[in-house]
């Protein structure tokens, strides 16, 4: 038990983007100073952020995007592997022609209703509450104090 | 500031009782053979267990100072406490009261009624998953207090460690500890005193405006998750719906306590508030909230909405969600995902 103030890795990653006020950075600083443990956390964490950064940029292979969009598209109306198919499979006419033409007729209307038709309700849970109630059903059967006393300390979610 | 011995309301006399016999006793406790001992963790869950026990039951008054930190720093925060005549009441920037199974919390001048019963549910027995152990003394708050720590037995680095007062068994402290064994959300009294000594009133319960308490559900409705165990021996010990619709379950593993919502729509990520950390958890997006009582995950899959909250370490939370999350998915996202990413291993 120390009154250093506490510290982790987002708190060391926000530090090393100086993105921490005046203050606070000192006060990181201040412990990295007195604490070679944290120290090495740090060098840690610089090291795999530099790692990442480092890593090659690549041109894609030719027709990649092309390729990319066809996949999504055949994947969207059911038909996965239809790209790798028409390789090696002769292609399809006659009848089949119509009932695909058809199919996709089919698709188009499926599209306008799903879209003419009003989806489930975008909704996002009442966090701040949410943790109340965690803290209410915790605290029955723990300690009372050290659980309700952070539900009293904290200001909130800000908006 | 004076050191008052703190008086445990209910079973003083019970105890002086109890005390006088246990002393009649000590003769043939100690003919016993010495299987009959406790083992160390025996002694350490029973502490654990007074320490529960005395947070409603003792009669105090003081200051408890919260401290966690996130991504913008170290944060510290007091909050005034006092329990008298079986009513807790903290007072901060929200008021709390507690009475029985009562939860209050006041929002903008709103009292809310939270918590339900767990209806005779105990916590599991946290030996089985941790090594509980008492390994010394400490003073906190000018008090002497025995020290618990939950290791992990399989690295034996501690997780939470708490400060129980030697004299009243109140609970003073307590600390959260990350995967290295570094403090990462602590919780403890600075000052604490007896109620009497200060002429401290029994706190008045405030009426209830707003209920929000949740309803218990002995079966979930279709298509929502509930494995009666999740994550490393986690156990489900309530189910709930709230008025606004929102299944909660509540799991403990004896030491951390989790909570898992499920809720039905589609996820306004705009809505949520701000200060998240974006995750990604078994391949789906995630808002990661680090808050004085533990940690917040909200993600969206297979149309539900799930907001896990957690008074357990990171690492625990983790492991936890992964049970709530689909095997497959197939969205338009996902397929791309799948084909970008898929020649590298990434997912």
């Amino acid at each position: 038990m120390s009154d250093a103030p506490l510290i982790n890795e987002d708190l060391l990653s926000a530090f090393i983007d100086g993105e921490l006020d005046a203050e606070t950075h000192a006060a990181v600083e201040a412990r990295l100073v007195e604490s070679p443990e944290w120290r090495a956390v740090l060098a840690d964490v610089a090291a795999a952020r530099a790692a990442v950064r480092a890593l090659p940029t690549r041109e894609p292979p030719p027709r990649f995007i092309e390729d990319l969009i066809a996949t999504v598209a055949a994947d969207a109306t059911g038909t996965t592997g239809a790209r790798r198919d028409k390789q090696r499979v002769p292609r399809r006419r006659g009848p089949m022609r119509w009932a695909a033409a058809g199919a996709a007729a089919a698709a188009v209307a499926a599209g306008i209703a799903v879209f003419a038709v009003p989806g489930p309700s975008r909704t996002a849970p009442q966090v701040p509450t949410l943790t109340d109630s965690h803290a209410a059903q915790a605290s029955q059967l723990d300690d009372p104090v050290s659980q309700l006393a952070p539900v009293s300390a904290f200001r909130g979610f800000r908006r | 500031m004076s050191r008052v011995p703190l008086r445990r309301t209910r079973f003083g006399v019970a105890t002086v009782m109890f005390a006088a016999g246990g002393m009649l006793l000590v003769p043939i406790v100690r003919a016993q053979p010495s299987s009959a001992q406790k083992t160390p963790g025996d002694q350490a869950e029973q502490l654990l267990q007074d320490a529960r026990s005395a947070g409603a039951d003792t009669d105090f008054t003081g200051v408890v100072q919260v401290e966690w930190v996130d991504a913008t720093g170290h944060h510290r925060e007091q909050v005034a406490a006092r329990n008298v005549g079986g009513v807790l009441e903290l007072q901060d920037h929200r008021d709390v009261y507690g009475r029985n199974d009562e939860r209050l919390v006041q929002n903008d001048g709103v009292y809310m009624s939270m918590g339900n019963s767990h209806a005779g549910a105990g916590l599991p027995s946290p030996t089985p998953k941790w090594d509980l152990r008492i390994t010394g003394s400490h003073r906190v708050a000018g008090r002497d207090t025995s020290v618990i720590e939950a290791r992990d037995p399989e690295t034996g680095t501690a997780r939470e460690r708490m400060y129980v007062d030697e004299a009243t068994h109140l609970l003073l402290r307590r600390e959260q500890l990350d995967s290295h064994g570094h403090v990462q959300r602590a919780i403890g009294f600075v000052r604490v005193n007896q109620a009497k000594y200060l002429g401290s009133d029994k706190p008045v319960l405030p009426r209830s405006q707003q209920n929000l308490q949740p309803e218990r559900l002995r079966d979930l409705p279709n298509g929502y998750l509930a494995p009666r165990r999740v994550g490393d021996r986690y156990e489900l010990l309530g189910q709930y719906r709230r008025p606004d619709g929102t299944v909660q379950l509540f799991y403990s593993d004896g030491i951390f306590g989790l909570s898992m919502f499920e809720q039905r729509g589609e996820l306004d990520w705009e809505a949520l508030p701000p200060g998240a950390k974006v995750r990604r958890i078994g391949g789906h997006e995630a808002r990661q909230y680090a808050t004085p009582g533990g940690e917040v995950l909200v993600w969206t899959a297979a149309g539900t909405i799930f907001t896990a909250v957690s008074d357990a370490p990171n690492d625990e939370v983790e492991a936890w969600v992964r049970n709530f999350l689909p095997k497959e998915h197939s969205s338009a996202a996902d397929s791309i995902a799948k084909f970008v990413l898929g020649p590298f291993g990434w997912e």
